[in-house]
C-alpha cells in the first residue's frame, strides 16, 4: 500500500474494486445471463418445493424452498426437522436475499494492482485453481506459511476441509459459534462428562439466567425460541418464570419477568452468592447430592465465608434481599434450571453449572443432560490468528478465509488493511462482497447455500445425534465453485500429500459417503414427524430397530427428500455416569472473598452514601470520557454469512422505531443531564473516535454505562450494508483489552 | 361462513421478527433504505412496536399489523370502496380502485394502513424473488395486510382439486408459519371448536385499543401470570 493512501481511501477503494468485479461488465453479462428466467416472469405458476439446509447460524435449520417454475421464491420451515418443526427465524426467513443479492461475486478474480488499488481481472476456474495452487505450492514448506480462518461448524465437509488444510500444513483457526459445544468443556471440568450440555428449557419452571440470550439466538435460535414459548405457556405446567441478569436490557431482559443489571463480573459473584445462600439455608438436596460430592465439602466451607449476601451485595450492588429472594426462588421451584451465554467466560460458566448441581437440575427433566460423543477438540480461535496478523506477530504467506466471521468478531482489528499488509498474498473463499473479499488478492467464490450439497451437524438443542443432510435446492446461479470440489482441484495440482488428503471429487462424494455410513449404523431414521421419531426412540430403547428403508439406495433416496437423519434415541443419565466414573463433582473452589467492585455499572451502598456525606469534596474537574461503553452484536445480525440482506436491517433498533440505525441505550437519568432526549440523534466520542447513533433511553440500566449496537458493515460491503453505519470498533482502537472503554456521549 | 381471526400470544412471542421477515417476502413488499425509514415511510405491513401494557415493566414488543376490525373505520372514509369488509371478515384492498387520497391511512387509529410513496423497486436481480401470487402495487396507492388472502384462494383451490372441504391447516398467513415461538395461532373464529376461538375467549384476551369499538380480529394475550 503508497504511504499517502489512508485507511478510508483504503475501504473506499476497496469497496469500488469489489463492485467492479460484481457490476463490471462481466459481471452484469453473468448476472443477466443468470436472470434470464426472470423475463418469464410472471410465471406459469407451477410451484414444487425442495429442501435445504439453513446456513445462517449454526443451528442447522432444516429449510424448504418454496420454488416457482424451478425459481426460488420463499424459504419455509422443514416440519420434519427436529430442529426447526416447520419454523424459521427471521435470519433463516432472510437467507433467500443472498442467493439473489445483486451484489455477489460472480466468479473467480485477481487483483491486478497491490494490495487496495482498484484492479481485478476475472479468470476461468481453471486458471483461478492453476494460481491459487502455485502460491500454496510455494507456501506449504514454510512454517505457518499458510493460515486459514473460518467459522466453526461439524460434519463431515467442515472435516473434509479440516483434512485438506492440515495436509497443506496449514495453521487452522476458526471462529467460535454461539453453540453449547462452547459450554462443554467447562460442563466436563465439573463433572468429567465430554461432550454438550443440553438444556431442557421447555420443561423448566423456573429459569435464571445469567446473560443467556434465551429468545435471541441462545445455542440454537429457532429450537431455543420454540423452548421458551412452551416454558411459557407449555401444556402440563405452570407458566415459567424467568431472571434474567444482564449487563444491558436485551430483548431476553424485555422479555423476563424481572431484569437485574449486572456486569458479568458481578454475575459471577451473584451466582456465588446465590449458592452460598442455598447452603447456609440448606436448600439443597444433600441426600441426592453426596454420592456424587467430590470435593463439595470445601467448596461449601469456602463459598459460605467467602460470598456471603453481604460481601456480594457490596460486590454487586444487587441488595441483600434480592439475592435472598432469588435463591428461594430457585430452591423452591419445582424444575428449577440455570442458564448461561455460550460465550461466557469460564468463570461465570462454572459458577453457572455449580448452581445447577447444586439445585439438582443434572439428568432431570427441565434441567441439563450431557449429549456425550467424541471430545470437543480444542479449537485455535481465528479472532486471535487475526490480531497477530495485524500486528506482525505472524506473517503468512498465504492468507485464507472460507468466510468472513474472523473480522466481524468484536474483537477484530477494526482496519483490515493491517491484515493484507502483512501477508503475501490473501485469498477470499467467500461468495459475497464483504470485509475478507475487501482485502483479498485473489476471490475464489464458493456456492451459497441453497446451492450446495449438505452435511452438517446442527449445534446441539435436540436430545438426540442429528446430521442434516441435502442436496441443492436450486442450480449454481454463478460461476462459483463447489467447496469441496475446489479443495480437490487445488489438491490435485498441488500433488503429494495434499492430492491424498482429497478421497473425493465433489461435496456430493463426500455427503454419499456419510450417507452410505449412516445406512449401515443400523439405527436411527431419516427425518420424521414427531410421532415417528418418538416410536423409533421405543423401538431402539427397547432392542430392536425397524430399518426405515428397502435398500441402502431408497435410505439414502428417503434422507435427501427429508432433510436429514436423526437418532432419537438418548441416555438421560449420562452426566450421573460421568459424575461416577470421575469420583463426584469437581466444584471450582473460591479461594478470596469477591473483591471486584464495579462502580461504574453498580450503586454505591447506603453506608457509602452515608460516608461521603461526612466529608466535604474537593472540587474535582469531570472526567473527559465519563461513560463506561459496553458493545453488543444485535440477534439479527449475522455472523459468518451474507451480510447484505436488507430485511434484517429493517429489524435493526425495533422496537424503538429506529431501523437502520446504529443505537445506544442510555439510563434517562444520564440523558437528561445530557439534555439528551430519547431517539434524538447523538456523537459518541472516545479517546480514539467520534461515531454518531441514536439514543434510546432504557430505565434500569446502571447510570454510568451505555450501551451500544455493534453492525459490522461498512464501506466495503454490499450496497446496503455500507448504509448500516460506521464500525463501532474504531472506539476502542486496536487494543480489545480496552472494552469497555470510556466515552462522552452529547447530543449531535 | 368462516369469520378468520388471528390470535397472538404476547407471553409466547420473543419479538425475533421472523413474522415481519416471512410477511415482506411473502407479499412482495418493497426493501426501505435508511432515508425512507428515516421520513417514516419505512414500507412494511407487519411491524414490531413498543407497547405500555398493564402489569409489565418496561414496554412490551407488539406484533402489529391490520387488525381486521369488524368494524373498520377505513372502509368508512374510503370514497372508492377500494377498501371494504369481505364476507369472511378481512379487510381487503383493490388496488386500481385505489385512488391514493390517504382518508384511510388517517382514519386508522393503528396506523397499519402504508402508503407507497415510490413504486415497488427491487435490484434486477432479485426479481425472481416476487411472489407471483402476490400482485405488485404501483406507486401511490394504500397498502396493507389481508391476512395472506391469496394462501386463502390457493388452499381453496388445492381442497376442490382434491374434492374435500378447506380444512384448518390448509390456511396460514405466512407470519403464522414462520412463527418460531409458536406464538400466532390462527383460524376461524365462528367455529368453536377452533384453538383460535378457545383463545379468543381467554381471560388473557384482549384487543389493541378495543375501547374505540372497532372490534379487531387480531386478539393478544396478556403477558404476565
Amino acid at each position: 500500500m503508497s504511504d499517502n493512501l489512508t485507511r478510508r481511501d483504503f475501504l473506499l477503494y476497496g469497496g469500488a474494486t469489489i463492485a467492479g468485479v460484481t457490476l463490471g461488465e462481466l459481471g452484469r453479462r453473468t448476472l443477466a445471463a443468470a436472470d434470464a428466467r426472470a423475463a418469464a416472469w410472471p410465471s406459469r405458476g407451477v410451484e414444487t418445493w425442495a429442501t435445504t439446509v439453513c446456513r445462517e447460524c449454526a443451528g442447522g435449520c432444516g429449510v424448504r424452498v418454496r420454488l416457482m417454475d424451478g425459481v426460488p421464491v420463499k424459504l419455509e420451515g422443514n416440519p420434519l426437522c427436529p430442529v426447526a418443526r416447520g419454523k424459521l427465524c427471521a435470519k433463516g426467513q432472510a437467507a433467500i436475499e443472498s442467493y439473489y443479492d445483486p451484489d455477489r461475486l460472480v466468479g473467480p478474480a485477481r487483483r491486478t494492482a497491490r494490495s487496495g488499488q482498484p484492479a481485478w481481472t476475472r479468470l476461468t476456474s481453471t486458471e483461478a485453481i492453476a494460481l491459487a495452487a502455485e502460491r500454496l505450492r510455494q507456501a506449504i514448506a514454510t512454517p505457518a506459511g499458510i493460515v486459514v480462518l473460518a467459522a466453526d461448524e461439524r460434519g463431515p465437509l467442515a472435516d473434509a476441509w479440516t483434512r485438506f488444510w492440515r495436509a497443506a500444513n496449514a495453521r487452522l483457526a476458526w471462529t467460535p459459534m454461539p453453540t453449547a459445544a462452547r459450554l462443554g468443556p467447562r460442563l466436563e471440568v465439573l463433572t468429567g462428562a465430554q461432550g454438550d450440555p443440553v438444556f431442557d428449557l421447555e420443561r423448566a419452571t423456573y429459569v435464571l439466567s445469567f446473560g443467556a440470550p434465551i429468545v435471541e439466538d441462545w445455542l440454537s435460535g429457532v429450537w431455543t425460541q420454540r423452548s421458551f414459548g412452551r416454558f411459557r405457556r407449555g401444556s402440563g405446567h405452570a407458566r415459567g418464570r424467568l431472571v434474567q441478569i444482564d449487563s444491558r436490557r436485551s430483548a431476553t431482559a424485555r422479555k423476563a419477568d424481572e431484569w437485574l443489571a449486572a456486569t458479568v463480573e458481578q454475575q459471577v459473584i451473584l451466582a456465588y452468592g446465590v449458592a452460598s445462600v442455598l447452603l447456609r439455608e440448606n436448600r439443597v438436596d444433600r441426600a441426592k447430592l453426596e454420592p456424587l460430592a467430590g470435593n463439595f465439602d470445601a467448596f461449601e466451607r469456602q463459598v459460605t465465608t467467602y460470598y456471603t449476601p453481604d460481601n456480594v451485595a457490596s460486590a454487586t450492588g444487587v441488595p441483600v434481599v434480592t439475592i435472598l429472594r432469588l435463591a428461594r426462588e430457585l430452591a423452591s421451584a419445582s424444575r428449577p434450571l440455570v442458564a448461561v451465554n455460550a460465550d461466557a467466560p469460564a468463570a461465570l460458566a462454572d459458577a453457572v453449572f455449580t448452581l445447577d448441581a447444586l439445585v439438582g437440575a443434572f439428568d432431570r427433566p427441565g434441567g441439563v443432560f450431557a449429549k456425550t460423543g467424541d471430545p470437543v477438540l480444542d479449537r485455535a480461535d481465528a479472532v486471535e490468528a487475526l490480531r497477530d496478523v495485524a500486528a506482525g506477530r505472524l506473517r503468512p504467506k498465504v492468507l485464507v478465509f472460507g468466510d468472513s466471521s474472523p473480522l466481524r468478531a468484536l474483537d477484530a482489528p477494526a482496519d483490515a488493511s493491517a491484515i493484507a499488509a502483512n501477508c503475501d498474498f490473501v485469498i477470499s473463499l467467500s461468495p459475497y462482497l464483504d470485509e475478507s473479499a475487501a482485502i483479498a488478492d485473489f476471490l475464489l467464490p464458493v456456492d451459497v447455500a441453497i446451492e450446495s450439497w449438505q452435511a452438517m451437524l446442527p449445534a446441539t438443542a435436540v436430545a438426540a445425534d442429528l446430521v442434516a443432510v441435502t442436496r441443492p435446492a436450486v442450480p449454481r446461479r454463478l460461476e462459483t465453485q463447489d467447496r469441496a470440489a475446489l479443495l480437490q482441484s487445488l489438491g490435485t495440482a498441488i500433488g503429494g500429500s495434499v492430492e491424498a488428503a482429497c478421497d473425493w471429487r465433489s461435496s456430493e462424494d463426500v455427503v454419499g459417503a456419510e450417507l452410505k455410513r449412516l445406512a449401515r449404523a443400523a439405527r436411527g431414521t431419516p427425518y420424521a414427524t414427531t410421532y415417528e421419531t418418538n416410536w423409533v426412540r421405543q423401538l431402539e430403547s427397547g432392542g430392536w430397530w425397524a430399518s426405515p428403508a428397502d435398500s441402502e439406495q431408497e435410505f439414502v433416496d428417503r434422507v435427501l427428500t427429508v432433510g436429514g437423519w436423526i437418532d432419537p434415541w438418548f441416555d438421560p443419565n449420562q452426566l450421573t455416569e460421568a459424575l461416577h466414573a470421575h469420583g463426584g463433582l469437581a466444584f471450582p473452589i473460591p479461594e478470596s472473598p469477591p473483591a471486584v467492585r464495579d462502580v461504574a455499572a453498580s450503586p454505591a451502598t447506603s453506608e457509602e452514601v452515608a460516608l461521603a456525606a461526612d466529608v466535604v469534596p474537593a472540587p474535582v474537574e469531570p472526567p473527559r470520557f465519563p461513560l463506561k461503553l459496553f458493545a453488543f452484536t444485535p440477534a439479527t445480525v449475522n455472523p459468518a454469512g451474507n451480510l447484505n440482506q436488507p430485511a434484517l436491517f429493517e429489524l435493526l433498533g425495533q422496537p424503538e422505531g429506529k431501523p437502520w440505525r446504529l443505537w445506544v441505550e442510555l439510563n434517562p437519568e444520564t440523558a437528561a443531564q445530557q439534555d439528551i432526549a430519547n431517539g434524538a440523534a447523538v456523537r459518541i466520542t472516545s479517546a480514539h473516535a467520534s461515531i454518531d447513533a441514536v439514543a434510546v433511553h432504557v430505565t434500569g440500566l446502571p447510570p454510568e454505562t451505555a450501551a451500544l449496537s455493534f453492525v459490522p458493515g461498512g464501506p466495503t460491503d454490499g450496497r446496503w450494508a455500507r448504509l448500516v453505519g460506521p464500525d463501532v470498533r474504531q472506539l476502542w482502537g486496536e487494543d480489545p483489552a480496552s472494552r469497555p472503554c470510556a466515552v462522552r456521549i452529547a447530543r449531535s | 361462513m368462516a369469520r378468520w381471526g388471528l390470535v397472538i400470544d404476547l407471553d409466547r412471542c420473543t419479538g425475533c421478527q421472523a413474522c415481519v421477515v416471512a410477511c415482506k417476502h411473502e407479499n412482495n413488499v418493497p426493501f426501505s433504505t435508511p432515508e425512507t425509514a428515516r421520513g417514516g415511510r419505512l414500507m412494511t405491513w407487519l411491524q414490531l412496536v413498543a407497547a405500555d401494557l398493564p402489569g409489565r415493566p418496561t414496554a412490551s414488543a407488539l406484533p402489529l399489523m391490520c387488525q381486521q376490525c369488524d368494524r373498520p373505520p377505513c372502509t368508512d372514509v374510503c370514497p372508492t370502496s377500494a377498501t371494504y369488509l369481505n364476507p369472511e371478515g378481512i379487510v381487503a384492498q383493490i388496488y386500481p380502485r385505489c385512488i391514493g387520497c390517504r382518508y384511510c391511512t388517517n382514519a386508522c387509529p393503528y396506523a397499519v394502513k402504508v402508503f407507497n410513496w415510490t413504486a415497488p423497486d427491487w435490484p434486477d436481480a432479485m426479481a425472481p424473488m416476487r411472489n407471483p401470487d402476490v400482485s405488485l402495487r404501483p406507486k401511490g396507492v394504500v397498502e396493507t395486510c389481508t391476512f395472506c388472502h391469496h394462501r386463502l384462494i390457493a388452499a381453496r383451490e388445492r381442497a376442490r382439486a382434491a374434492g374435500r372441504e378447506i380444512a384448518p391447516d390448509d390456511y396460514v398467513p405466512a407470519c403464522v408459519a414462520t412463527c418460531p415461538a409458536e406464538a400466532m395461532v390462527f383460524g376461524d373464529l365462528s367455529d368453536p371448536h377452533s384453538e383460535v376461538a378457545a383463545l379468543a375467549g381467554s381471560p388473557r384476551a384482549f384487543r389493541w385499543m378495543e375501547e374505540l369499538g372497532t372490534q379487531p380480529k387480531v386478539i393478544y394475550l396478556r403477558e404476565g401470570e
